[in-house]
């Protein structure tokens, strides 16, 4: 976990997990990561907003999204790399705006990979702030 | 660092906010039962500050080298997003049908200066949206752009409206988004210029992206962009890279042009200044370089120039003064002296040059200097041609004379009084003056000058006349002239004058004309002619 820049005198937070090493100098949504997966492997970044985002329509989704095969394409990435997928979920919890960005490694293997990002979410459990 | 270890630091560095390490305690614990696994692992840090400098990459990776080239990542198939500069005619702004969705930063920018470099995208527009879709972007039918490569003979070749990605800070009212169409990067925060919050993302690998229409090195210009605030200043965005131009640089933006000549200060000018200037050649035009940034004034704005100024009343189309008349016109007050704004461009007259303005007109000839005339005298002049007609130009500035004015001319001079607005040519203005001109013995002008046949010509005063042939004038006045008037002056018995009025005696005026004398007595008040 990392935190961001302090803004508005509070720090917003993110998270990041993946089936891979993280090298100390990533990108808040893979960079630096993403083209170290295998055809198993995730990678995961939990996103937060400033507060006043929760507002607006693009944060309108509550509670912590679960994934769906479905949901990933292979251009929904930051950076679209040849056979990984990638999704992306805005929403709002516990009165705290996030985007949860999810990369797999292969997108021929998005159910697996979905399965295991949701086992994960499971035991997400995020504060008030 | 374990992540119980990276935990603990977490939350010494966000004593005050506590919450924000509880918002992921159950999920480091999940993965803590993992760390053992192979390759999974997770680790914390604190990101530094969103201005954070990196001294070493400025050092190491001076801007000028970047000038022409593209950086890391530039084909298709990287991955990575085009410029927007590179797909907006030059131009690096959000292009139409797309809206800034999101940004990251990049910190230790050599085109920033060493400092943090923000990277905006501009994801396209939706024209629908799927009942039931989540927040975030719409679906590829409701996108109008379709994925491709940037335009090729240069090296920006990264992908256009291909990546279904939303950076999300910007624009967060709008709920669907399209593909990130490209890119718009910005030493300035994005929350500065658009409407974006401030929530940090940081995206290192991207510092040195680049394409040949972008600024590539952080120069005077980029130091001034910069301070101005960059896109959300007056000028807009960059268009195109900063150009050589003789004798100095430039750079052109959305809404005007910044010009630094040689090592001086870079200044700017905007709007339909800017314009006009760029038509007029900009910097290697008849203007030189600004030596100014607009000057607001009471009805306009106006630019000064190494030769030159270029003034614009409220909307209308900014006209510019030049050299010598533009120096003139600034002793004279400028816009708000007694000229007013200009309403034209300089115009060439055989042998200088002028300018017209509200109230007046500034002329130049090398042999009679700058002068200008103002009022009624201009609207006369005008009436006679200008510079170009039978007065020719000014020689001096006006004077005031009681009960109006006089402007000179090469070639007479027009008088202003409450009896008109006249001129006085030639021969005539030579005997006007031997009268003593406004303030003498005949007062002003009350009529233009009359052309009679024979080449004689005539002109009249609240006082008198003066008549001419080709080669002389002569004036008359009072009760001689009222006689000579009565006797059908130039085409009656007298014909024309052949002396001013001399004194017969002390008492006695006389005019003497070619068929004969008027004298009058002041003693007797008494008129006279002869031959009798």
């Amino acid at each position: 976990m990392r935190q961001q820049s302090e803004t508005q005198g509070r720090r917003n937070v993110v998270l990041h997990a993946a089936t891979v090493p993280l090298p100390d100098d990533r990108g808040d949504f893979g960079s630096g990561v993403v083209t170290t997966l295998g055809s198993d492997d995730v990678f995961l970044s939990l996103f937060e907003y400033d507060l006043s985002s929760t507002l607006n329509e693009l944060f309108s989704a509550r509670g912590v999204p679960r994934v769906a095969p479905s949901d990933f394409s292979s251009s929904g990435m930051q950076r679209p790399l040849p056979g990984q997928s990638g999704g992306q979920w805005f929403f709002t919890a516990a009165h705290r705006p996030w985007t949860l960005h999810v990369v797999l490694g292969s997108h021929a293997r998005r159910v697996s990979g979905a399965l295991r990002v949701n086992a994960l979410l499971s035991t997400l459990t995020i504060g008030a702030p | 660092m374990s992540t119980r270890d990276a935990l603990a630091a977490v939350g010494a560095t966000s004593a005050p906010n506590g919450a924000a390490v509880r918002a992921v305690e159950a999920v480091t614990g999940w993965l803590e039962k993992r760390t053992s696994r192979r390759g999974f692992l997770i680790r914390a840090g604190v990101v530094g500050s969103a201005l954070a400098v990196d001294p070493s990459g400025y050092v190491l990776k001076p801007g000028t080298a970047y000038a022409s080239v593209c950086g890391p990542g530039s084909t298709c198939s990287s991955g990575w997003t085009v410029f927007c500069a590179t797909i907006n005619h030059g131009s690096n702004s959000c292009p139409p049908g797309s809206i800034a969705a999101g940004w990251w930063k990049a910190d230790g920018a050599s085109v920033c200066g060493g400092k943090a470099r923000y990277i905006v995208d501009c994801n396209a527009t939706c024209h629908c949206t799927t009942p039931g879709s989540r927040p975030g972007i719409c679906a590829p039918s409701c996108q109008s752009f379709r994925c491709s490569c940037g335009p090729s003979g240069q090296c920006d070749q990264r992908r256009v409206s291909c990546t279904q990605f939303r950076y999300g800070q910007c624009n967060e009212q709008v709920r669907q988004v399209g593909a990130v169409h490209c890119r718009v990067v910005s030493c300035t925060p994005p929350w500065r210029w658009e409407n974006c919050s401030t929530s940090p993302a940081t995206d290192n690998a991207t510092v040195h992206h680049s394409a040949p229409l972008l600024p590539s090195a952080y120069t005077p210009l980029t130091a001034r962009y910069v301070a101005l605030g960059e896109n959300g200043s007056r000028l807009g965005a960059t268009i195109g890279p900063e150009l050589a131009v003789p004798g100095g640089r430039a750079q052109r933006y959305q809404h005007g042009r910044m010009s630094r000549a040689g090592t001086g200060s870079p200044h700017i000018t905007t709007g339909a200044i800017a314009v006009r200037y760029v038509q007029l050649g900009g910097e290697a035009g008849g203007l030189g370089f600004p030596l100014s940034d607009p000057i607001t004034i009471a009805g306009g704005t106006a630019s000064l120039f190494q030769h030159g100024r270029m003034s614009q009343a409220g909307s209308a189309p900014p006209h510019y003064t030049y050299r010598g008349i533009a120096t003139r016109y600034v002793q004279l007050g400028g816009e708000t002296g007694g000229l007013g704004f200009p309403t034209a461009d300089p115009r060439s007259i055989a042998g200088g040059w002028a300018s017209s303005f509200q109230h007046g007109r500034l002329s130049w000839s090398a042999a009679t200097g700058v002068h200008h005339t103002t009022g009624s005298v201009t609207i006369r002049q005008g009436a006679l041609g200008y510079e170009a007609g039978v007065l020719g130009f000014p020689t001096a500035d006006p004077v005031a004379v009681a009960g109006g004015h006089r402007s000179r001319f090469q070639h007479g001079r027009i008088s202003s009084s409450a009896a008109g607005t006249w001129e006085v040519l030639g021969l005539l203005d030579a005997a006007y003056g031997r009268s003593g001109g406004e303030a003498g013995l005949l007062g002003f002008p009350i009529a233009a000058p009359r052309s009679l046949s024979g080449s004689r010509t005539v002109s009249t005063f609240q006082r008198g006349r003066i008549c001419a042939s080709s080669t002389a004038a002569h004036w008359v006045r009072g009760p001689i002239a009222d006689r000579y008037v009565s006797q059908g002056a130039e085409g009656g018995r007298f014909g024309l004058p052949t002396t001013d009025e001399t004194h017969r005696t002390p008492s006695v005026r006389r005019s003497e004309f070619a068929g004969g004398w008027i004298e009058y007595d002041e003693t007797t008040q008494t008129v006279t002619e002869g031959p009798t």
